[in-house]
């Protein structure tokens, strides 16, 4: 297992005891999203769905790469991977 | 994070209003974009640095906003390391007003500081803070304008 950090935006820190960063054992972003979700369940349900996918509208980056340009969830992570979660910013005048 | 309903501040000073402003108007006839750097506290929301950010949207950009993921993370990385947050966002209605659209309202992240810049009834500039709550109804903020 890798130890790896989440780093989690200030618009979803209100369902991280208002935590930026969390450390992790985890092997792949699954497993990391997974052991998110065991400390901050209401964390995890705005990120991935109850299917355990990750929700439109948020972005999971492992370094500086989107998992969706990567395996996805199997997305394979090593020590000291920093993994972000990022909110979808949109919107318009209509 | 507080997460509740009470009254913030927004305090922003005259110098990144105009900034705003100014970026709004050159990109005009599109939308224009950024996130907003600053420190959080339970009554207020400083905004320390306003950046500006490509449009990326892949609808018309006169109408729609999207920024690019990897700008926000990069941005991110860079306010930790100065002892800010991202703690918001900016955009332009170039032909409306100051106010929350339905794809606003509906694309919100919670408790995030929200910035609009628009047209008042006399076609002048204006600019409002706004934030969303978990039920997407929206409260205007109090905005001190700093010197």
């Amino acid at each position: 297992m890798a130890t790896v950090t989440v780093r989690i935006p200030a618009a979803l820190r209100e369902f991280s005891d208002g935590r930026a960063e969390v450390d992790l054992q985890a092997d792949t972003v699954a497993s990391a999203l997974a052991a998110l979700a065991g400390h901050f369940p209401l964390l995890a349900q705005r990120v991935t769905d109850p299917g355990g996918a990750v929700r439109p509208y948020v972005n999971v980056f492992v370094g500086e790469t989107s998992i969706r340009d990567a395996s996805g969830l199997d997305t394979a992570l090593t020590n000291g991977d920093v993994i972000a979660i990022i909110p979808a910013v949109a919107g318009g005048q209509v | 994070m507080t997460g509740n309903c009470e009254t913030i501040t927004v305090l922003l000073r005259a110098s990144l209003r105009d900034q705003i402003l100014t970026a709004a108007t050159a990109a005009e006839p599109d939308e224009a974009c950024g996130l907003l750097l600053g420190i959080r506290e339970t009554a207020s929301a400083r905004i320390e640095s306003v950046v500006g950010l490509p449009n990326r949207t892949e609808q018309n950009p006169q109408m729609h906003y999207q920024i690019d993921p990897l700008d926000f993370l990069r941005l991110d990385r860079e306010a930790q390391l100065r002892g800010l947050e991202v703690i918001g966002v900016w955009h332009s209605h170039p032909d409306g007003s100051a106010t929350p659209s339905a794809t606003d309202r509906a694309l919100a992240w919670p408790d995030w500081c929200y910035l609009i810049a628009g047209r008042d009834d006399n076609g002048k500039h204006d600019l409002r803070a706004w934030r969303f709550r978990n039920d997407r109804t929206t409260e205007d903020r109090v905005t001190e304008w700093l010197p």
